[in-house]
């Protein structure tokens, strides 16, 4: 297993958010995360990513124990981190917010990728001297991915990639998913978008209240009737 | 905005203006463009904390301290050459600065800008109750023969090539590497660990930086005015450094310069009103930082703007 996480807990203050979430994403694979709001999606991907420590569990990853690294080392190992909102810069142009991914590869000359992603997402060669923050949605969606993937990452893990798009644009970044999958890449979807996200994943966690209430393929949660409508609000 | 060419050769112009000048304008015109440039080195390296990465220091004016008393006892008490007491200047700046960074991962905004001024205003009493650092009276430094020959030129011209040295400096920082992951961390903290931005690392480089910046001018500041005195860099020389960046427009390379401008040149102007000089200073203060909140340079650019028809921009998207 690339990703291995067992028993994370992970709380704020007096508050836990996760009660012990177990968790595993191979090589090659799409694994989404759905949930409803406040079940502990986020703090999942960010205890992951080494934003946040967790309490009590291990993480280990590509053979390494990663349980208390830092994120910015978990960059270098091979974790990209597409953080909820995008968080595009919106002051600096396209191309150095691209410059900013490859920041723990040495630059983008030495992380190479620059032309794959312009190949990925042709929208952002043409607006690359552009500020972001004049880019559309989807667009800057997509220069969130861009700038991930310039990590070089064997895990990349993206935080609401549907939130606020279009379903033309969802259509298309969920595509682009099963292709960077193709290419080897694991995945790691956190997503509200339950029919869109059924149709790209491998495996499916649902997280309720900060616990596992399901693991398994997308048909047989699809087969789940009562937790698809109480949970994810789905008939 | 102007092109890339147009800053350049506005550049490129300015300094030529400011090479020429010296050899028809008296010592005192001289002077008070030397403390300008002074103080302008200084805020264009505030400006890498503040400007990029959203740290607010208030405690800028202790490194420029640092850099006047240790250029001040290296070359009075130890009778060291200018040059290896400027370099010790700065490396202590460096090592304070990093200390100074270190609790800038546990502490944000206010709490760390308190800390900040702390650093200024500590160091202000220290220089005071030490006899090495001439105590409250401070040093006289003697006058070193660049300010002897030739009228004093050669130490305006050394002044001028710093600056000239530390803008280029500034803005390949600001345009690089470093100021991207600056302005990343300044933006947004979660986004510049998940890009791998060490948030502690940058941080206290981001206040080594600044420390460079602020001890060169401040040992420049000693050799202009051939005298270090504890008032020079009370608590108060922060909150104008401060002011000079956010006056003049954060974030700019031209900004901090020009809020220097502002802080040094008031006081100057309003010298004769005496008593009232610095009421009118403060005043004057007040009002521009009231009606100008983007800064001195984003007026400016305001005011290009609507002189100028603008095209209208090309695509208007969603």
């Amino acid at each position: 297993m690339l990703l291995q996480a067992e028993g994370l807990r992970v709380g704020y203050g007096e508050m836990m958010a996760l009660h012990g979430i177990s968790l595993q994403a191979g090589a090659g694979e799409i694994v989404a995360v759905l949930g409803a709001n406040g079940a502990g999606k986020t703090t999942l991907l960010r205890t992951l990513s080494g934003l946040l420590s967790a309490r009590a569990g291990r993480i280990s990853f590509d053979g390494h124990d990663v349980s208390r690294r830092p994120a910015h080392q978990l960059v270098r190992l091979g974790i990209s981190h597409v953080p909820e909102g995008r968080g595009v810069l919106a002051e600096l142009t396209v191309i150095e917010n691209l410059q900013l991914g490859a920041y723990a590869r040495g630059g983008v000359r030495k992380s190479g990728g620059l032309d794959r992603v312009f190949e990925l997402f042709p929208v952002l060669a043409e607006r690359r001297d552009q500020p972001a923050g004049m880019l559309s949605g989807g667009e800057q969606q997509m220069l969130a991915i861009g700038r991930s993937l310039l990590a070089r990452p064997k895990l990349l893990m993206i935080d609401e990639l549907s939130l606020g798009l279009a379903p033309r644009i969802v259509h298309q970044l969920m595509d682009l998913m099963h292709t960077i999958k193709t290419e080897g890449l694991s995945v790691l979807l956190v997503e509200q978008n339950v029919h869109q996200t059924l149709k790209v994943a491998d495996r499916v966690y649902l997280l309720v209240n900060g616990h596992i209430a399901f693991q398994g393929t997308p048909d047989a949660l699809r087969a789940e009737g009562d937790l698809m409508r109480t949970y994810l609000g789905t008939d | 905005m102007p092109g890339k060419t147009s800053g350049w050769a506005f550049a490129l112009i300015a300094v030529a203006a400011l090479a020429i000048a010296p050899l028809w304008l008296g010592t005192y015109p001289r002077y008070v463009i030397s403390v300008w440039l002074i103080f302008a080195l200084s805020a264009v390296g505030l400006n890498i904390p503040i400007g990029l990465a959203s740290i607010y220091s208030f405690g800028h004016g202790g490194f420029m301290l640092i850099g006047a008393y240790a250029t001040g006892v290296a070359t009075i008490s130890w009778g060291w050459p200018l040059l290896p007491a400027m370099l010790l200047a700065v490396v202590i700046a460096i090592a304070v600065g990093a200390l100074i960074g270190l609790p800038s991962l546990r502490l944000t905004g206010f709490s760390l800008a308190i800390v900040t001024f702390a650093f200024g205003y500590m160091l202000f009493h220290v220089v005071k109750a030490f006899d090495l650092t001439g105590g409250p009276q401070g040093l006289f430094m003697p006058e070193t023969a660049l300010a002897r020959a030739w009228g004093g030129r050669p130490l305006y011209y050394m002044v001028l090539a710093i600056f000239v040295v530390g803008v280029f400096w500034a803005h390949s920082i600001a345009t690089g590497k470093t100021g991207r992951a600056l302005r990343t961390l300044g933006t947004n903290e979660i986004v510049a660990q998940s890009l791998g931005i060490n948030l502690l690392r940058a941080k206290m480089l981001s206040f080594m930086l600044s420390g460079v910046y602020g001890a060169v001018a401040g040992s420049l500041l000693a050799l202009v005015t051939t005298y270090v005195a504890p008032e020079t860099y009370t608590p108060e020389l922060s909150i104008n450094m401060f002011a000079a960046v956010m006056i003049g427009g954060s974030g700019t390379l031209v900004g901090p310069i020009l809020g220097a401008l502002f802080i040094v040149l008031i006081p100057e102007l309003t010298q004769s009103a005496q008593n009232l000089s610095e009421i009118i200073y403060a005043l004057i203060f007040c009002l521009v930082a009231t009606l100008f909140p983007s800064g001195l340079l984003g007026m400016a650019k305001s005011a290009i703007r609507r002189l100028r028809p603008q095209p209208v921009p090309a695509a208007v998207r969603e």
